[in-house]
């Protein structure tokens, strides 16, 4: 195969950086017009403010703001805790037999599947609502803890646990197998380091360190995240792509600017996180 | 001006990568051609119908008795598109966008989203008078000539006509409460065991005690008035205010959608639920979704009647082939199927007794309705519906009131 030219190669990473930043960019400048009634219709003589001034002014898009992060935040620490938890109880065995080709099934499934897979366990009416029931715990429905349609947004938490801790279950695998993680825990060992020493001071710190980069780019897709909390959310509070769907698409087309208020200012709080992330990678590059 | 400089510049953006797709040839008006020249430029074309699709009888009837129907007849290929209350901000978008051709070419709507297009100019029309089904409609019933108080002129033909029941399973509630008292004082008396959903059959139930809370039922008849629905909608709040502890989950959340509500009624979780549609629940009992003993009833102090309309899109590609799509969903063919309670239960649009022979002897002879009033019964406790800014408003006022948006 040959080799691309210098001239090439900044050609491909121009038109590279061109398509993923131009995509961004002109999204954040749509979603601003937007937001202030420009490329409307009907179209406008001035430019509205009301989207950013209810934006400013009511609660609704800090505590819808606070609680996807909240969720996404109580997701990802469960996920990772349990993954850990498991590659520590399992190590080898999760490369061996039925549990290694099992881990790539909750990979499959789409988000609407799994948040039906959701609704039929977790329900008032699920399948562990039934069970509950069966042996008496439970004498009816409204008895059972509700985990749907529940403001705190246990029915979202769970299922998408389901989703992600084989997810990265396989990833700590992996990462532990190219660190050499096992010769790397034995020499701790060796040099004094108890079990728990050597996994909290060595094990962990590692994996999670190699593997963050992925775990940010999870909680990305776990914040935007919009099937689950539709179908399992409650009506209130609900998650950012469901408030921002609801206010660009609803009845009421006089919420489109507030709505795209919101995709903008969400859009720049992820730009704003990416350029200090890509500043701290960059710091720490030339650190010496 | 810089603000202008930008919305110029990006018009302009858009503008040429719509040019980049190319101008497409411009269309004939169909209402210049006999009904013969609509039905022949319709054959061969593809009509894409957004329509609500969450009741699977509306689905089948749609999929398995229209669409063949319109494709052996026609050669016209329906396709129907999932959509609902985003039909305005779906078109709202094309035309933003400056799109020449809609992607739809025919919408189910009423009240609020016919309002909204019409302010946007997005429908096509008047054009209901060049169906030739159109003779047939009962045009004098003011529930079909008037949509939530607003003129139809032509600009959507009516389709079916429906009235806001509640449901209850008769062995779980043997005495259904009957007027909005009567429900606050079962809903105290049984915690957790009601609800309605946010959308909507929800927001059509709560316009119902809006009227049914009054002493006058023409409370919100005519044009928006802004101290009249503020009054309403207090005495409508101070009443959901009183039940809101025993709601279901506490009234700290509600189902999203009728469908989810119908599911929870359906499992147990809740003793009612409510249609829009008076023929549902003798489908859904059918269907096995509800329990045998479900049957609907209207409260006493009346509940919302209205009818539902087809639209064809101002700028829709296929303008003749939707033409000939919606004369046939008029037809007594079509609208005598659509009304058999197994089938959806959805009420005719067209004046019986102006059907040729031998519609109106079928349609007196449709079977019976087994767990709902008959029409007739309901008529007296149809309420007319209110302007649509009467639900624009309630939507955002309950939003803030209720569920602290």
């Amino acid at each position: 195969m040959r080799a691309s030219s210098p001239t090439e190669g900044r050609l491909w990473l121009g038109i590279y950086t061109l398509a993923c930043g131009g995509s961004v960019a002109l999204a954040l400048l749509l979603a601003l017009a937007r937001s202030v009634g420009a490329l409307s219709w009907p179209p406008r003589a001035t430019f509205d403010g009301s989207g950013w001034s209810t934006l400013f002014s009511s609660d609704g898009w800090w505590l819808t703001l606070a609680y996807s992060f909240a969720l996404t935040a109580i997701t990802l620490c469960l996920a990772l805790a349990l993954a850990l938890l498991l590659l520590i109880a399992l190590g080898p065995r999760l490369r061996r037999g039925w549990l290694a080709r099992a881990l790539f099934l909750p990979l499959a499934v789409p988000p609407v599947v799994a948040a039906l897979m959701g609704f039929v366990l977790l329900s008032d009416s699920g399948l562990l609502s039934r069970v509950s029931h069966a042996i008496g715990w439970t004498h009816m429905p409204a008895q059972f803890p509700s985990l749907v349609f529940d403001p705190a947004g246990r029915g979202i938490v769970l299922t998408h646990l389901a989703m992600t801790t084989p997810l990265f279950l396989l990833l700590f695998d992996r990462l532990s197998d190219h660190l050499r993680l096992p010769l790397l825990m034995s020499q701790a060992t060796a040099l004094g380091a108890t079990r728990r020493q050597a996994w909290l001071r060595v094990g962990l710190p590692l994996l999670l360190h190699q593997a963050r980069a992925v775990i940010g780019v999870y909680g990305l897709a776990l914040l935007g995240a919009y099937e689950l909390p539709l179908l399992l959310g409650a009506s209130h509070p609900s998650m950012l792509s469901v408030t921002i769907q609801r206010a660009v698409a609803g009845y009421d087309l006089a919420q489109q600017p507030f709505g795209y208020a919101m995709t903008a200012s969400y859009l720049l709080l992820l730009l704003t996180g990416w350029a200090w992330y890509s500043l701290r990678l960059g710091r720490a590059a030339v650190r010496p | 001006m810089k603000a202008l400089a930008l919305r110029g510049a990006l018009s302009g953006l858009l503008a040429l990568l719509m040019a980049c797709g190319g101008a497409p040839p411009p269309d004939v008006d169909p209402r210049t051609l006999s009904w013969a020249g609509i039905e022949h430029a319709a054959r061969g074309q593809q009509v894409h119908l957004a329509m609500w699709t969450g009741d699977a009888a509306i689905n089948r009837y749609m999929r398995e008795f229209i669409a063949p129907r319109v494709r052996e007849r026609y050669d016209i290929r329906l396709e129907i598109v999932p959509a609902a209350g985003d039909i305005p901000a779906l078109l709202a978008n094309e035309l933003s966008a400056g799109q020449p051709r809609s992607h739809l070419d025919v919408v189910w709507i009423n009240g609020e989203t016919f309002y909204k297009l019409r302010q946007l100019d997005a429908l096509f029309g008047p054009f209901t008078r060049h169906l030739p089904n159109d003779a047939l409609v009962d045009w004098h019933n003011p529930r079909i000539a008037r949509d939530f108080q607003q003129e139809v002129d032509g600009y959507e033909a009516p389709w079916g006509t429906v009235q806001l029941l509640l449901i209850t399973d008769g062995a779980r509630v043997p005495q259904p409460p009957r007027d909005p008292a009567a429900l606050a004082a079962w809903i105290i008396g049984h915690p957790g065991r009601f609800t309605f959903d946010t959308a909507f059959t929800g927001l059509g139930f709560m316009k119902s005690l809006m009227i049914g809370l009054s002493d006058d039922r023409a409370v919100l008849d005519g044009p928006f008035d802004e101290a009249r629905y503020v009054a309403a909608r207090d005495r409508l709040f101070d009443w959901l205010r009183a039940v809101q502890p025993a709601l279901w989950r506490a009234g700290e959340t509600f189902p999203r959608d009728v469908a989810q509500l119908h599911q929870l009624f359906a499992n147990g979780e809740v003793d009612f639920t409510m249609s829009m549609n008076d023929g549902e629940v003798d489908n859904k009992v059918a269907s096995g979704l509800f329990p045998a003993a479900a049957h609907a009833y209207a409260l006493d102090s009346g509940t919302l009647a209205n009818s539902h309309y087809l639209g064809i899109v101002a700028r829709a590609p296929h303008k003749a082939a939707a033409m000939v799509v919606i004369n046939e969903l008029q037809s007594a063919e079509a609208q005598y199927e659509k009304q058999r309670p197994a089938v959806w239960g959805d009420g005719t649009v067209l004046d019986i007794a102006r059907l040729p022979v031998p519609w109106p002897a079928r349609f007196a002879t449709l079977p019976g309705r087994e767990r709902a009033p008959s029409r007739e019964d309901l008529a007296s406790r149809a309420l007319a519906e209110p302007s649509p800014q009467v639900m624009i408003r309630l939507e955002r006022d309950f939003r803030a009131r209720f569920l602290a948006d």
